[in-house]
């Protein structure tokens, strides 16, 4: 069964090879500086875009893709902020100081979701984990992203499996009796999700879990991965200052 | 001497009080393979789930002459490796590599010792340089093998397989009782694939609603049409 989860830029570029620590740390930084930038400063904004755009460049992934992907957050980016110009007090509706807000948030979420869909694409789900370990995410929350990206795809499996039977006897009826149906599919699906975490919490305990994680890091900073870092962070604090 | 594994005795109830055994005996020898056959239900893995304390009945189990309790509950585990019916239940890691080197990990083994462990058990089932792969995009075969190298890298002294050739096509059913009998460990294998079980058990257990039927040699009571008949074989 086919699914569109998680798909990676699969192009070696420079940004792919980059230690999953950098890009994190990266992003995180540049994601910051964003949030903390006056909502008039517009040539900040566009110089924060150009880094980001550069970035994309550099990692060979199309900047159109960028984009696109980017669109997605806008449906709820603006569902949020519709009501913004609304509901500031003592201001008449759709005013001046109201649509500021809705830039403000416009702008520096789409910027942040373009840094977090660079990150998505140009590194792999297990070196992201790998990274977030390595700058001592706290391992139990690791855990629960892992067997979270694991797993999703067993349970889509068994939901689109379950999807199938029931369109294979489904003759049309009356709506309220399929979504009965449609409810308790979603309950025997949590169950069943359920019964399979214990099952795997067993098959962890035969293979001695005492509820310590360990891991191995085979992490390491290599030359360009300082020359890209020193670079960003460089170029996001000159943005800031200047 | 000991016994590899001596049950004596074992009674088990679901939480709910339903019985799934009562008075299970059962002695096995180092090295010895043997089949526990039965017809669904029967409480096949329930009783494997028993080997290394994953449930604990009442009355005796003693492995290798440990008793099992708390004590000697980490012990045990190391001994008796435990390969489940599912191989998703099995692979819960990221990578093949974070998988087979779990339980290497949890028994604190060094750095370099843990990635030789993960190289001869994928070695040994025949998926070296697998290490990177993602475990969810491996195919049903692949994912029995690595799953059973999960194992392996702990270098149990007793392997306990459930139902090791379900979901398998012939050729990988084939490949893999291949594989199981190259093994050398004592070996117990739960499953109702009696022609598998008469290639690879020297000895079988019949299991059906929680009690033992009939032990013996395998070729001789495979061969009994009325017994498997009866117990829904």
């Amino acid at each position: 069964m086919e699914h569109l989860f998680f798909a990676t830029g699969k192009s070696g570029g420079p940004v792919h090879r980059l230690d999953p620590r950098v890009k994190i740390i990266c992003t995180v930084a540049y994601i910051i500086c964003v949030v903390l930038t006056a909502p008039s400063a517009f040539s900040q904004f566009a110089l924060f875009l150009t880094v980001i755009l550069t970035a994309a460049l550099l990692s060979r992934i199309p900047p159109g893709y960028v984009l696109k992907r980017s669109l997605v957050i806008f449906p709820f980016v603006l569902l949020v902020v519709a009501f913004v110009p609304f509901l500031k007090k003592g201001e008449v509706v759709g005013s001046y100081g109201g649509l500021w807000v809705v830039w403000n948030v416009l702008v520096k979420s789409w910027l942040s979701v373009l840094a977090m869909i660079l990150l998505g694409s140009t590194t792999d789900f297990q070196m992201l984990l790998k990274g977030l370990e390595c700058l001592h995410f706290p391992k139990l929350f690791l855990m629960t992203i892992a067997f979270m990206y694991r797993y999703i795809f067993i349970i889509v499996n068994e939901a689109m499996r379950m999807e199938r039977a029931h369109r294979s006897r489904y003759f049309g009826g009356q709506l309220l009796r399929q979504v009965r149906i449609i409810g308790n599919m979603v309950g025997l699906l949590f169950i069943r999700a359920y019964e399979r975490g214990e099952r795997v919490y067993q098959s962890m305990c035969a293979r001695g879990f005492d509820g310590e994680i360990r891991t191995l890091s085979q992490l390491k900073f290599k030359r360009w991965d300082m020359v890209y870092i020193s670079l960003f962070l460089a170029a996001i604090t000159l943005i800031k200052i200047v | 001497m000991d016994k590899a594994i001596e049950i004596r005795n074992l009674s088990y109830s679901y939480p709910d009080g339903s019985a799934v055994f009562e008075g299970i005996n059962l002695k096995i020898n180092e090295g010895e393979r043997v089949g526990i056959i039965g017809p669904n239900g029967a409480g096949k893995t329930t009783l494997l789930l028993h080997l290394n304390g994953i449930l604990r009945g009442k009355d005796e189990v003693k492995i290798f002459g440990l008793g099992l309790n708390n004590g000697n509950l980490h012990e045990i585990r190391k001994r008796v490796g435990l390969v489940f019916q599912d191989p998703d239940d099995q692979l819960f890691s990221p990578t093949v590599f974070d998988d087979v080197a779990f339980g290497p990990l949890n028994m604190e083994l060094s750095k370099d010792e843990v990635n030789n462990r993960v190289k001869e058990a994928l070695e040994e089932v025949g998926m070296s340089g697998f290490e990177k792969r993602f475990s969810h995009a491996l195919s049903a075969g692949e994912k029995k093998r690595i799953a059973i190298a999960t194992v392996l890298s702990m270098n149990p002294d007793i392997l306990a397989i459930d139902e090791p050739t379900s979901n398998l096509d012939p050729g990988m059913r084939k490949n893999l009782i291949a594989l199981l009998g190259g093994f050398q460990t004592t070996l117990i294998i739960a499953s109702h694939d009696l022609n598998m079980v008469e290639q690879l058990c020297t000895r079988v257990i019949l299991l059906n609603r929680g009690r033992i039927i009939a032990e013996g040699i395998a070729s001789e009571m495979l061969e009994n049409k009325k017994l498997m008949q009866e117990n829904g074989l």
